[in-house]
């Protein structure tokens, strides 16, 4: 009898301790355990930008065409810059180290880029206002576009 | 030898209790941790100048007013601070259905700028229209008012859509 009951308190133990065991597993894990995100096969992009120019009151105005560039970590931009304005400019996204050279009137140039941080990035002109060498223009500050690269 | 049979009988039986004891705690502890939320990035500001423009055949009459950029894409929690700039040779005006953000009359020229500046607390799809009816007689909007659309997309990246 004894005997028996002692065999009852060794088996509770030995499922106390496997008890104990899963659930020390289970805490370590905590909040670990997320759904699998849904995989989705990075999308090449292959798009051309230009400097857009509006006129109008007789002033002409400057701009990155598009203005807004979405894309999700992963994606790959092959981007074609062109300069199809009588003045040179110069993009640079500076979030993403990316910069052209100086885009003289008329000409273009290619860049390629994998999206690989997700975030807010301005781009810009930077090629200073320069109207001696025909280096961009008075509203050179307003030429701002931004790329977005969600998660 | 029978006492000190049941004396380790009961502290057998203790230890078990208080590791079950113990089990029990941890996995509901395991269970009542939240799981962590997705980091929400950090807002930005985006500045941006918005132009009232026209488009035609070069030196001909404007055929067609448009807003630049036609779309604008936020996350949600971004400012936005917006320079409208009407380039046309028609009062103009800006108004985002939806975020309560519009502009004043805006004449032609660079004197006829407005700065507004709004957070996207909102998700979704917003129209941004000229609010000004077309009116030839006092060269308010243009005849193909209706057509002056754009739209700002506010996506919400905290909840990974």
């Amino acid at each position: 009898m004894e005997q028996r009951s002692d065999r009852v308190v060794y088996y509770a133990l030995a499922v106390a301790v496997i008890a104990l065991i899963i659930s020390m597993t289970a805490y370590a894990a905590r909040g670990k355990a997320q759904p699998a995100p849904t995989l989705r096969s990075p999308a090449m992009m292959t798009l051309s930008m230009v400097v857009a120019t509006f006129t109008g009151q007789g002033m002409a105005a400057h701009r990155w065409y598009p203005t807004m560039l979405v894309l999700r970590e992963g994606d790959t931009v092959d981007l074609a810059v062109a300069n199809p304005d009588r003045y040179a400019h110069r993009l640079e996204i500076a979030g993403y180290n990316l910069r052209t050279g100086r885009l003289a009137a008329g000409s273009s140039e290619r860049v390629r880029f994998i999206a690989d941080r997700s975030g807010v990035f301005a781009y810009q002109c930077v090629l200073p206002h320069d109207p001696a060498k025909g280096d961009c223009t008075p509203d050179h500050q307003e030429m701002l576009g931004y790329l977005i690269v969600t998660e | 030898m029978d006492g000190s049979r049941s004396v380790r009988s009961s502290i057998l039986a203790g230890a078990t209790v208080v590791i079950a004891l113990v089990a029990t705690a941890l996995s509901l502890l395991a269970l009542a941790v939240p799981v962590p939320a997705r980091s929400v990035p950090a807002p930005v500001t985006i500045d941006l100048s918005l132009l009232i423009t026209s488009s035609g055949a070069i030196g001909g009459e404007a055929r067609s007013h448009l807003f630049d950029p036609q779309m604008m894409v936020v996350r949600r929690g971004d400012t936005v601070r917006l320079r409208v700039m009407n380039q046309s040779f028609f009062r103009h005006a800006l108004a985002i259905a939806g975020y309560g953000v519009r502009t004043g009359e805006l004449t032609g020229g660079p004197q006829g700028s407005e700065l507004v500046t709004f957070t996207a607390d909102k998700p979704g799809i917003f129209e941004y229209r000229c609010y000004l009816p077309h009116d030839p007689a006092t060269a308010t909007c243009a005849p193909d008012h209706d057509r002056m659309v754009g739209h700002l997309v506010v996506v919400d990246v905290g909840s990974g859509r």
